[in-house]
């Protein structure tokens, strides 16, 4: 009891402290960091405000009135979106991110074990190979990647982005679970293997049920890397059949003469999955982006 | 007796377990089994069609047709003269990515130092700030294509407050266009910065703070001389990183202008897709690709000797 006292009265302590070093700053810098705030709070918001209101403005509002506000709440643009392709692309896209996000999951949980635990010829140079190929963009591979599904008769399925999309999430999934399967103290797998446990037994007894967050922060990235892609999904698709959701966004313009209340209802659905998992695992998320390195 | 010099002369390690324990490592067996997928994909979907990439930028190749052998013909028509699409597309690039690598420093900055001070519902405004990183590219360029478009409210402010005569054109106009894709891409790549710089000044150790306080340094001079100093090592990494994707991105210009108008906006990426995707020559977009990689291998070797740097701390 004593103790707990004595620790919330540090901890107060140290928190007056924080308050007089940020007085510190000074009474400008204090009205400059509020005028800044206030200035990047609209900076990142109103576009998101702009697209929201967007969708649910009537045509008229839109390209007639010029209102900020919409009047009333007009559903059409969404009615209308999920009536055509658009249903067809966002089922791709979720098809295609889930299968690929397995994959890499999968793949890369066995590699990392192996690169973080076993000991065996070569997996330095694996390890260093997997950083240096996250790091190839993909403006670089596109052109003989597009060869190489044309080759496997693979061109305009969605099996060539389940086969492509690996490229840019396994070598991610497989650096970020060896920095975490490295936190994972050696000697609890030592205890199972003495113990008798195989050494795939310590990675799904001991090893995965441990970082059990982290791969679930992983999945989402991973689905989110693929979900977001656009570039492969221009390249290796072409009928609105096989569209993902990205690429079909691009394929509204020009469909009709007045498409932005369509446009930002699309977008906006679009947005969702990866705004959401962000805000689910917002800390780790950061976490891992800076630890990482995420393409931005 | 022969059968141990044929042994000598070709080193081979003879195939009883001990011996190949000791040369590949004592997991050998179930470490190759299983890395072997992750390097199965990594060797035939990313190294081998990048050096396949290497060796079409030496051949004339249409898209459904055998590639002829052309020597550096392709490279020669990129610089041979000096108004070639190559040499507009590399002064874009570099105009782009300096341009929106400034922005997002400068900005990402500020926003690092406003969010690190005790502020209300810093984590709240930390959340939101982020939040332009997890939109995908595509979404971010419809949004901004919208506000900047004659019925958006970045003309609408114009036309209210009476600032122009006209309706501007921002990606039909060759001078508006490109700072306005900058814009688009500093707002969506900044987070990277602001996350990485704010984790980067949440490592300083206060005593050095305090301990200028009290030798009087202000505000500014503490900024200068201890937050700036000790953020080097991360502004690099920050810089390079975000210096190969923002040059290698080409979602947002192909959405926002398609790299018109009139070659205003096109980068290198993107006039490699035009040329080798709905022009159809690929060779000719394999060689446009291929003159990024000196430029990458630099940035990548600088990269990967910082991150294991790091790793090893």
């Amino acid at each position: 009891m004593a103790v707990a006292t004595a620790a919330r009265a540090l901890r107060r302590r140290a928190r007056g402290s924080t308050r007089a070093r940020q007085r510190g700053i000074g009474r400008g810098w204090t009205i400059a960091t509020y005028v800044a705030l206030v200035f990047f709070v609209f900076w990142t918001v109103v576009p998101f405000i702009w697209m929201v209101l967007a969708s649910i403005k009537t045509n008229k509002e839109i390209y007639d009135d010029f209102t900020i506000l919409p009047k009333s709440v007009y559903l059409g643009h969404y009615v209308a979106l999920m009536s055509g392709k658009f249903a067809i692309w966002l089922r791709n896209s979720a098809y295609v991110s889930t299968v690929a996000t397995a994959l890499s999951i999968t793949l890369g949980a066995f590699g990392a074990y192996a690169i973080t635990r076993l000991r065996f010829a070569g997996r330095r140079t694996i390890a260093l190979g997997l950083i240096f190929t996250y790091l190839i963009p993909q403006s670089l591979l596109f052109i003989p990647l597009f060869q190489i599904v044309a080759r496997l008769q693979m061109a305009d399925t969605l099996g060539a982005l389940i086969l492509v999309y690996p490229t840019i999430t396994l070598p991610f999934c497989t650096w970020m679970l060896i920095s975490y399967f490295r936190s994972i103290p050696v000697e609890l797998e030592e205890a199972a293997l003495i113990d008798g446990c195989s050494r795939l037994g310590v990675l799904f007894r001991i090893v995965l049920p441990l970082s059990g967050p982290a791969v679930v922060v992983v999945c989402l990235f991973s689905f989110t890397q693929a979900w977001n892609e656009f570039l492969y999904a221009l390249v290796f698709t072409n009928s609105l059949a096989s569209r993902t959701l990205t690429v079909g966004l691009t394929q509204m313009l020009g469909e009709d003469v007045f498409y932005w209340g369509q446009m930002m209802a699309g977008a906006l659905i679009t947005a969702v999955p990866p705004v959401l998992m962000y805000t689910l695992a917002q800390r780790m998320v950061i976490k891992g982006l800076v630890v990482g390195g995420v393409k931005g | 007796m022969a059968q141990t010099t044929a042994a000598q002369v070709l080193r081979l390690p003879t195939l009883r377990p001990g011996t190949l324990r000791r040369v590949l490592g004592p997991e050998w067996l179930l470490g190759w089994l299983l890395v072997s997928p992750v390097v199965l994909i990594v060797t035939s979907l990313l190294i081998y069609p990048f050096l396949d990439s290497i060796a079409l930028s030496f051949q004339s190749r249409f898209i459904g047709k055998e590639g002829t052998w052309v020597g550096l013909a392709n490279y020669a028509e990129l610089v041979s003269g000096t108004s070639t699409p190559w040499v507009r597309a590399a002064l874009v690039t570099v105009l782009v990515t300096g341009g929106a690598i400034a922005g997002k420093f400068v900005i990402g900055m500020t926003m690092a130092c406003v969010l690190n001070q005790d502020l209300p519902a810093r984590n709240l405004f930390r959340g939101l700030m982020f939040l332009p990183w997890a939109v995908p590219a595509v979404v971010t360029a419809y949004v901004w294509r919208f506000l900047f478009d004659t019925t958006g409210p970045i003309n609408g402010a114009i036309a209210t407050f009476g600032l122009a005569d006209d309706y501007l054109y921002f990606f039909n106009d060759p001078k508006l266009a490109l700072p306005a894709l900058i814009v688009v891409v500093i707002w969506s790549g900044t987070p990277f910065w602001t996350m990485n710089l704010l984790a980067g000044m949440q490592a300083i150790s206060q005593d050095m703070y305090e301990a200028a306080e009290i030798d009087g340094a202000g505000t500014f001079q503490r900024f200068r001389f201890i937050t700036l100093p000790s953020l080097r090592s991360v502004i690099l990494v920050t810089a390079l990183l975000s210096t190969i994707w923002t040059s290698a991105n080409l979602t947002q210009i192909f959405v926002l202008t398609g790299g018109g108008p009139n070659y205003a906006t096109t980068t290198l990426p993107l006039l490699a897709y035009l040329v080798a995707i709905p022009g159809t020559r690929l060779g000719a977009g394999a060689a446009i690709s291929m003159t990024l990689v000196p430029i990458y291998l630099v940035l990548v070797f600088l990269l990967t000797r910082r991150m294991l740097q790091q790793g090893t701390d």
